[in-house]
């Protein structure tokens, strides 16, 4: 799925300069990249400094955008997920503990109980996606919560589990291996 | 790594999980193998569907946040060209040649020539290297209180470093830009360069970058005041 020609045609614009088209990006994406960067750092001083920097990050590189591999938002979360594990990982937020006083968290529920909550519901793709997480092999799914949604290293992540790096890696690889044929599977039933 | 390693760990590197050493030998395969950006891309599309659907929009700070980021745009310009349009035309000039090309360079090797042929495809793992090193980097910018339409980008991966000259005071003839790392709060001379991307090695223990107009063919000390400083850690 590609977006409309219209935010592509203001990535052209910002990528020679254009001032008004920078802050219209920013207008349209700033929910969507203050939500994922303060829901991934809890302290709100911290996430709006890796908020600004992802936007200074389009601001520069807007001519490395290739609308043909990705789309915009697929972009901008890649960049914010990059800065939010930079942040993470300057921080030194290795302390475990803390990860699990989270665990009760929405995100955290979501991702670990069988019961998708009622407010997700109302989203039909929210919660087609937020399902496929759901079916995956707890060992599977625990891993990608770990690193994706974490921010830790599979060394990291294997040294807390005891177990090889390697059984992370595969775990990992065939974990988004199946949700994305499972996505792909539904989005062709769509 | 091989390329069949590399395909292994492309998950990971799509989610930001490998150790920057492993991230660079991807990065740096990645220039060159289209089947892994081919695999790269749907892994980051997956992720990026996972993040929106996790992802509920925030707006709080919006007005505020906005007016900073605006008030600072005028002394930022983005980069209009960007090193993969250098690479891009590189690999351009090389396929309009396309066979002459080939043998001018086996002519070029054959007659001794080789060192032209060495150079050229030099300059392109350099420009390949300095890519990957500029995705895969953390940005972090030069800044000085006495120019504040100084430009210069530094981004920072395990070993290596892009430093990126875009305005900069400009040099005399026989000048060139010196880097700094700061050690333990002494300098060390990191390279010396012009306007551009220059690949640098990067010492870890580094806790700042600073760049001096130093004469031609660098110093050992800065002889001159700072003109742009950045704060690694």
């Amino acid at each position: 799925m590609r977006e409309s020609a219209e935010p592509n045609d203001m990535m052209r614009a910002i990528a020679m300069g254009n001032e008004d088209a920078m802050m219209a990006f920013y207008d349209t994406y700033f929910g969507l990249v203050a939500g994922f960067c303060r829901k991934m750092i809890y302290d709100r001083g911290t996430a709006d400094e890796v908020i600004q920097d992802v936007f200074w990050q389009v601001w520069r590189q807007a001519g490395v955008y290739d609308p043909a591999r990705a789309k915009i938002s697929t972009w901008l979360l890649t960049i914010a997920r990059s800065r939010v594990i930079d942040r993470l990982r300057r921080l030194k937020r290795q302390d475990w503990l803390v990860v699990e006083e989270h665990e009760g968290s929405e995100l955290a529920e979501t991702l670990r109980s069988n019961e998708v909550g009622s407010a997700v519901e109302a989203n039909f793709e929210r919660h087609r996606i937020r399902q496929a997480l759901q079916n995956l092999p707890p060992p599977q799914r625990d891993v990608l919560y770990r690193i994706h949604f974490e921010g830790r290293t599979a060394k990291e992540v294997a040294d807390h589990e005891s177990v090889s790096i390697g059984t992370i890696k595969t775990r990992l690889r065939l974990g988004l291996e199946k949700l994305r044929k499972v996505l792909e599977v539904q989005a062709d039933d769509a | 790594m091989t390329h069949e390693a590399i395909r292994e760990h492309l998950a990971l590197f799509a989610m930001g999980g490998l150790e920057s050493d492993e991230s660079e030998a991807i990065a740096l395969h990645l220039v060159s193998c289209l089947q892994c950006q081919r695999d790269l891309g749907q892994y980051q599309e997956t992720l990026g569907d996972l993040d929106l659907a996790m992802t509920e929009p925030d707006w709080a700070g919006h007005q505020e946040m906005r007016q900073m980021f605006q008030s600072r745009l005028p002394n930022v310009t983005p980069l209009v060209e960007t090193p993969k349009a250098s690479i891009r035309t590189i690999r351009r000039s090389r396929g309009r040649w396309g066979w002459p090309a080939a043998w001018a360079a086996t002519l070029l090797v054959a007659f001794g020539g080789w060192s032209v042929a060495y150079r050229a495809h030099q300059e392109v793992t350099q420009s390949q290297r300095i890519m990957a090193y500029v995705t895969t980097g953390r940005p972090v910018s030069l800044v000085s209180v006495h120019a504040p339409r100084a430009q210069v980008d530094l981004y920072l991966n395990s070993s290596h470093a892009v430093v990126w000259v875009k305005n900069l005071a400009p040099l005399s003839e026989n000048q060139v830009y010196e880097g700094w790392w700061i050690i333990k709060g002494r300098p060390e001379p990191a390279g010396t360069f012009g306007r551009g991307a220059t690949l640098l090695t990067y010492p870890r223990n580094a806790t700042a970058f600073a760049i001096t107009k130093e004469p031609r063919g660098g110093t050992k000390r800065p002889t001159t005041p700072i003109l742009v400083l950045g704060t690694l850690q």
